[in-house]
């Protein structure tokens, strides 16, 4: 499977790239802004993945990490569209579509991970993550 | 008539097994993997085969449950935590459920066999994000609804101020109560403790979205009641666990008074 030749140089990249992103489309307190993008990012790939194990399932480490990173990038191209422009509800649509995109991308792999009468608590945290993150691209203007 | 019902049972599930003289001695076998919960890993329904395997390893077991006062090699590893996070979807869900009704104190006798810290985690998180979030919103709405001007903008600062409001007090608040009823001689399990205050949070979830309506006098109903109901029930739960001594009311009213101190800081901070 692809998955065994994991890298995180494709995660740290789209990482600060939303990160950047947010932080330009940002009208005040830009660098708090990347700050809190990068920490909830990073954080939280870190989170999941060791939720997963403590829940009992079997996961690799550095798979999983690889996995969340890159299942980012439809997030990294709806912030891009919405720094373009500004109507909140075509924004409002951008994100719920490729929030979408991105659940869909990591569904697989995180469910198929753990115990069966456990999918929706590992599940949770990635839809929260996913979700903090499309209301972060949705309000800052 | 019982000799009926013998030749009338299927015996093809019992295949592989020593095939039952009795029906008594399959339930007897069955008993004992929900009776005794020091077996790691605990054994699900659905792994049975796999399961009985585990319950035959006995030393393993029992080396691992005098670890990690010995040494602290545990400490550093995941799967001397995993014991917290034995709970599947369901339990949790009944546990959430629970926590919304404060009028019995009995909390503690339904997590008493296997707290869990994943209740504690998860719900303070998803609290973080919901107050950060719609209190965000709530303060655009009320700017739309008083001035009309668009002078808002995002202030991420009300993450910050959650994470460190939220966090802080669902980690010192019940570590404290602990040590001060060390202190006064009782013994307090700090894993329970947890995660009682970690339920204690889920009323709030609903809450923060209700406090979006910009209407004053109805958030502050709100929030009270919610409020109330929270602290009711850290109040009546800690009740029924100190059970004793007479002068511990006073952590009781302390505990009281602290949760609806924690949902005045939300209303007064995230949602002014």
């Amino acid at each position: 499977m692809a998955l065994r030749d994991w890298d995180l140089w494709g995660p740290f990249f789209f990482i600060v790239f939303l990160g950047l992103t947010l932080s330009w489309s940002a009208s005040v307190k830009k660098s708090e802004v990347f700050a809190v993008a990068f920490a909830l990012l990073a954080a939280g790939a870190v989170i999941l993945t060791l939720n997963v194990l403590l829940l009992g399932g079997h996961i690799v480490f550095f798979q999983s990490l690889s996995l969340l990173g890159y299942c980012l990038f439809p997030l990294d191209v709806g912030a891009l569209i919405c720094m373009m422009e500004n109507n909140v509800i075509l924004k409002m649509i951008v994100v719920c579509v490729t929030l979408a995109w991105s659940s869909w991308a990591a569904y697989p792999f995180m469910s198929s991970a753990v115990n069966l009468s456990r999918k929706a608590l590992a599940l949770y945290p990635v839809f929260l993550m996913y979700v903090s993150v499309g209301f972060l691209t949705i309000a800052i203007d | 008539m019982e000799e009926s019902s013998y030749s009338n049972l299927s015996t093809s599930h019992l295949l592989g097994s020593v095939p039952a003289v009795t029906n008594e001695e399959k339930k007897a076998s069955y008993e004992v993997p929900e009776a005794n919960m020091q077996i790691f890993p605990p054994n699900n329904g659905s792994g049975g085969g796999r399961g009985r395997g585990y319950q035959t390893l006995e030393a393993p077991t029992e080396e691992f449950e005098q670890q990690p006062p010995n040494n602290w090699s545990g400490v550093f590893s995941i799967s001397s935590y995993t014991q917290y996070f034995n709970v599947d979807t369901d339990v949790v869900i009944y546990r959430l459920i629970s926590s919304f009704y404060p009028v019995t104190g009995d909390f503690f006798s339904k997590i008493d066999a296997n707290p869990d810290l994943y209740g504690l985690i998860w719900i303070t998180t998803t609290l973080v994000f919901m107050l950060a979030s719609f209190g965000n919103w709530a303060t655009y709405l009320m700017q739309k609804h008083s001035d009309g001007t668009t002078s808002w903008s995002f202030d991420v600062g009300y993450i910050n101020a959650a994470a460190v409001g939220i966090y802080g007090y669902a980690v010192v608040v019940p570590m404290s109560f602990k040590f001060l009823l060390q202190y006064l001689g009782s013994n307090a399990s700090l894993v329970r403790f947890w995660c009682m205050w970690g339920y204690s949070f889920s009323i709030f979830i609903p809450t923060a979205l209700l406090l979006l309506i910009p209407v004053e006098i109805l958030r502050w109903i709100i929030i009270l009641i919610a409020g109330s109901a929270s602290s009711c029930f850290v109040a009546l739960n800690l009740k029924s666990y100190i059970e004793g001594a007479n002068d511990l009311k006073m952590m009781v009213v302390a505990a009281f008074l602290l949760q609806m101190a924690l949902a005045i800081f939300i209303k007064v901070w995230f949602f002014p």
